[in-house]
């Protein structure tokens, strides 16, 4: 333990007056580490609460993205329409899912109603070949007639010249109606194997479209759910570090309210203080008139110091290196 | 807009506790280091809560008090007493000086703001 002795002197009065000096450092030394602490405190407080806004932050942003309300969208549109939660985003690709579904579903619908139009079509043309078959009858009936009343016009010789002429007017409009009847014929060969082809077409559209929307409706369905499984527990995570950060918080708030002992201690202190310079009121009463000299206590005191501001009070530290808090200086 | 309280304490580490408080609470703060200085203060704010501490320099909690409620303006304003002093007599004279209520520190911030959300309508 260290001494604290005083130098001897030969009375009460010269030993108060040499340690009276004492009680002046005793007062600053209590001052300094009062405002000390104080200082220490609200940088530690500050600290604190700097943590706690970023807790509370933490929590609310996290309640945001839970809920899906507060933050607006940030598309650019200016709208300020609340941003969607993971999960109703999720709902929503789902029912865009559903929705192009049912788009399919519709265009393979029209697309059998083209089929059975193009169907009709087909017997339509089928109707025409047959009649065509009938005006193929009419055209071999007409070029029979037309070779008939040649050959009564040649038996009857001049007075039926006329009738001749009639019978070649016959034969000539059978072959055109031949004719006409080859190009209905032809064109409608032509028109069916066409549509027959775009009949394939779209049977084969439609089922590469209904499959492929079976499929891709299989892989977003697949996807969709990894999706809510993530968001699960992407869920379970933030409502864990939500009740977490909410713990912070309140510890925190608990830490900085422990931290008001520094008033408690700096008031004690003052009360000290104040004590101090009565007691060193009394006592210079007593002993003004006493001659002494402090000059050996002063040094015992700077040499039982260890700091700087310790010896600063003393004002003894004309030889104070110049080295600060967290200084390094090799040798 | 948000209210205003003024906080009067000679610890400064007090009253940037109780401004953060405040402010989580949605208040304006104006701070004074005794009551002088807050008295100095005062003119051109429009108060709802004034917390003040009871034993500081230049001017005591109590004499504050007392010099508040004779402004007109500030006569039925809300004060807290906020202080470390338990002693009833002192508290009396809180409360004959104008106090409106009286919180002992070390104080705890939420129970801080429920008994402004009390006092302050």
């Amino acid at each position: 333990m260290e001494q604290h002795a005083f130098p001897e002197t030969e009375t009460l009065e010269q030993q108060v007056a040499t340690a009276l000096p004492v009680l002046d450092v005793m007062g600053t030394q209590l001052q300094q580490t009062s405002k000390q602490i104080e200082t220490a405190v609200m940088d530690v407080c500050s600290r604190f609460q700097s943590m706690m806004q970023r807790a509370r932050s933490g929590v609310s942003s996290a309640s945001e993205l839970l809920s899906g309300d507060g933050a607006t969208s940030g598309n650019g549109s200016g709208s300020g329409k609340s941003r969607e939660s993971i999960g109703s985003l999720i709902e929503e690709a789902q029912e865009t899912i559903e929705s192009l579904l049912a788009h399919t579903q519709h265009s393979a619908k029209v697309s059998q109603s083209a089929i059975d139009r193009i169907n009709r079509v087909h017997a339509a043309t089928d109707e025409i070949t047959k009649s065509l078959t009938q005006l193929d009858d009419i055209t071999i009936g007409n070029r029979l007639l037309a070779v008939n009343a040649r050959i009564q016009a040649v038996y009857a010789g001049d007075r039926a010249a006329g009738f001749g002429g009639v019978a070649n007017e016959i034969a000539v409009q059978a072959r055109r109606s031949a004719e006409i009847v080859d190009l209905i014929r032809s064109v409608s060969g032509e028109l069916r194997s066409i549509s027959q082809s775009a009949l394939t077409d779209l049977q084969v559209m439609a089922a590469d479209d209904q499959r492929a929307m079976e499929r891709s409706k299989q892989e977003v369905d697949r996807v969709l759910d990894d999706f809510r499984r993530m968001n699960g527990h992407t869920r379970q995570f933030i409502e864990k570090m939500t009740r977490e950060n909410a713990s912070v918080v309140d510890e925190i708030s608990a830490a900085v309210r422990s931290l008001q002992f520094q008033d408690r201690i700096s008031q004690r202190m003052a009360h000290v203080i104040g004590d101090l310079e009565a007691l060193r009121a009394v006592f210079h009463k007593h002993t003004h008139n006493v001659a002494v000299d402090s000059k050996a206590v002063m040094d015992r005191l700077s040499n039982l110091y260890t700091m700087h501001e310790e010896r600063s009070v003393l004002g003894t530290n004309s030889n104070e290196a110049s080295l600060s808090d967290g200084d390094v200086e090799l040798f | 807009m948000a209210k205003t309280a003024l906080i009067v304490d000679d610890s400064a580490s007090m009253r940037q506790m109780v401004a953060y408080t405040l402010r989580q609470g949605g208040f304006e703060v104006v701070e004074g280091e005794n009551g002088q200085d807050a008295l100095d203060k005062i003119p051109g704010h429009k108060l709802e809560l004034i917390i003040t501490d009871l034993n500081m320099p230049v001017m005591d909690g109590i004499t504050f008090i007392q010099k508040v409620r004779e402004l007109p303006a500030f006569k039925f304003v809300p004060i807290l007493m906020l202080t470390t002093e338990t002693q009833a007599s002192k508290k009396e004279q809180g409360k004959a000086a104008g106090a409106t209520g009286w919180i002992v520190k070390p104080f705890d911030p939420e129970k801080l703001l429920q008994t402004v959300a009390k006092v302050v309508p």
